[in-house]
């Protein structure tokens, strides 16, 4: 018995320590690509030179912020890197770690390899918002110009959750009546988008259309807080639930007869990776791939432990969405490919290796 | 002496299809009952409704605490649940399954010890050597043994086991029903278990509940229940019965009357 358990113990340890690596590579692969990313740009800056703009930055901006004192910029670099390009490299980060954390919690709860926020229809909804405030002008809150197209995408968002939510409750919450239920919402809102581009002038689709394609040219330091602040009020404590994703994802019988509340718990998932979803694409328009992809990729490296997967997923994400952003203005420099476009072009591939993978 | 688990006049529909009614038993502390009876007399949907997974109406109390006062993870920290169907579609490997029966006695962090009674249940029904493989890489009958090993890390003084043994070879059949009356006897277990294998339910359980169109036919030992015209009356077969190493032993013979 000893030595069986101890021989366990040293597997145990081994499997943990490949985990913390593979972790560890996801977060260097990430440091290097935000090194290349601010390079890229009419201004040349050698990666060195980034590095050092940004560490020198951030020590010095938290000195004045703590004096409480202005700060100065200490050169043409720290000018390009902090006020044009370090924030669209690190709201990729955090675009990409939230959307996929979103994808992990669905796939979790519902217990489908396809759940992610555009199968669900939540994406959709908040194209359909943007479509309305870009061809109507009209929305729920009273703004205009490009706010009222991040709050209604938001709002369409969270009200397809809400329907969602509605009907699978009709339905006793089973996995299967949420999936269809999203099913039918992606295809009203995608069918209301379409209308409102076919009755839009030649501007209006185009700009519709180019809102679909989504992008990171239109963030700012401000929306790159206000997704951080999602991050952070959301991922630690979907962390500290991992336990209860854990039990769900084996189903909703097994999860009950280990104690938990599955109706309860599936609609707050639900409600929060809605939320998370809807912070991030309200802003950068749809974004596909990142939510599907990203959970698949670290299952396959770290397991299924919700412990470790939630980290691993947004890890991965962040690292694709990176990827495709920076790959998608060097391509075909000086033009930019709209970031959702790579994120398809980069993970269709990974998809396609693990539908061949699986079919083995 | 209160009873372990105590069902009440039990009954449960679902939406307008009458599943069972009336069920009443009560069964002791370290006592083994089996649920017989043929496909579709309800005794999958009994199970569920001692444990909350499933509504009914009528009372179920667990020594003596009614279900419906019980949230539950209260419920978890005494009763264990092992499926008839697993799926493994989650892909989790079979420790961090098995782990997954210390969910109701611990938080976030992972103790030492839970990690040992992790082991130690995959150890007891033999699954220890493909600990970090898959679910979904195994054969039914091992993912069977890993539902078991997460019930048995589950420390619970109630077990429900819904056809525990259905994808079993004869040889882990034999294993299975030798750790279930382990549980019993040793670790003074209350284990209630759906079987169809009257012969296995002759050999290990100390009571038998046979049901038969969602009603309850009889309860009690096997030798007062497992005689030929039960056998006629609830299976439509005919049977003959022996005594074999103390226990009532069946022969199904043949088919008699017409198949519902």
């Amino acid at each position: 018995m000893a030595s069986g358990l101890e021989s366990f113990r040293a597997e145990y340890e081994l499997v943990r320590k490949k985990k913390l690596f593979f972790l560890l590579g996801i977060i260097i692969i990430i440091v290097l690509l935000t090194g290349w990313g601010v390079t890229v740009g009419t201004s040349e800056i050698s990666v060195f030179e980034s590095y050092r703009a940004i560490i020198d930055g951030f020590y010095g901006r938290l000195a004045s912020f703590l004096s409480g004192e202005d700060y100065s910029s200490t050169g043409q670099a720290d000018i390009i890197l902090w006020d044009f390009r370090l924030h669209r490299i690190l709201f990729a980060i955090a675009a990409g770690f939230g959307l996929a954390v979103s994808g992990v919690v669905m796939q979790g709860i519902l217990r489908n390899p396809l759940a992610s926020p555009f199968t669900l229809g939540i994406a959709s909804a908040a194209s359909c918002g943007a479509s309305v405030a870009i061809v109507l002008g009209a929305g729920v809150v009273a703004i205009t110009g490009s706010l009222l197209i991040i709050s209604n995408a938001f709002i369409f968002a969270m009200a397809a959750s809400f329907a969602i939510y509605g009907m699978a409750r009709r339905k006793g919450m089973q996995s299967s009546s949420m999936i269809l239920a999203g099913i039918a919402v992606m295809y009203l809102f995608s069918a209301v988008t379409s209308l409102l581009q076919y009755f839009g002038t030649t501007d209006q689709a185009a700009e519709v259309v180019y809102w679909m394609f989504g992008s990171l040219s239109r963030t700012t330091w401000t929306e790159l807080g206000i997704v951080t602040l999602v991050l952070i009020a959301v991922v630690p404590w979907l962390i500290w639930k991992s336990w209860d994703l854990n039990a769900l994802s084996e189903g909703d019988e097994i999860a009950k007869s280990l104690g938990i509340p599955v109706e309860r718990r599936m609609t707050v998932f639900m409600i929060v990776s809605s939320l998370l979803t809807a912070a991030i694409i309200a802003f950068t328009g749809t974004i596909g791939f990142i939510g599907l992809v990203g959970p698949h990729i670290a299952r396959m490296a770290t397991g299924s432990d919700h412990r470790i997967l939630i980290i691993a997923s947004g890890l991965i994400g962040a690292a694709i969405l990176l990827m495709a952003d920076i790959t998608g203005r060097v391509l075909l420099y000086p033009s930019t490919i709209p970031v959702g476009i790579m994120t398809a072009f980069i993970g269709v591939p990974f998809f396609l290796y693990l539908f061949m993978k699986r079919s083995d | 002496m209160t009873a372990a688990v105590k069902v009440r006049d039990l009954s449960f529909s679902y939406s307008t299809v009458p599943v069972f009614s009336g069920v009443s038993f009560e069964t002791g502390e370290g006592r083994v009952t089996g649920i017989a009876g043929p496909n579709g007399s309800g005794k999958t949907t009994l199970i569920k409704c001692i444990n909350g997974i499933l509504t009914p109406r009528g009372d179920v109390s667990i020594f003596g605490t009614g279900v419906r006062e019980m949230d539950m993870t209260d419920i978890a920290k005494v009763v264990a649940y092992v499926p008839q169907v697993i799926s493994g579609g989650s892909g989790a490997s079979v420790f961090d399954t098995v782990l997954m029966g210390r969910k109701p006695h611990i938080g976030w962090r992972v103790r030492e010890e839970d990690h040992e009674k992790a082991y130690a249940a995959m150890e007891l029904v033999g699954v220890d050597k493909f600990a970090f493989r898959g679910l979904n890489e195994l054969s039914g009958g091992e993912r069977q043994r890993v539902m078991i090993a997460r019930a048995i890390a589950q420390e619970t003084p109630i077990m429900l086991m819904d056809e525990p043994t259905s994808s079993l070879d004869v040889r882990h059949q034999m294993n299975v029903m030798e750790i279930v009356r382990d549980l019993s006897d040793r670790r003074n277990a209350s284990v209630i278990i759906s079987v169809h294998d009257l012969n296995l339910a002759s050999r290990y359980c100390d009571d038998i509940l046979i049901m038969n169109d969602g009603n309850v036919c009889g309860f009690g030992p096997p030798s007062s229940l497992l005689n030929e015209s039960m056998m006629r009356s609830v299976y439509g077969i005919e049977a003959h019965i022996s005594n074999e190493l103390e226990h009532p032993y069946i022969v199904p013979l043949r088919a008699v009357g017409e198949e519902d």
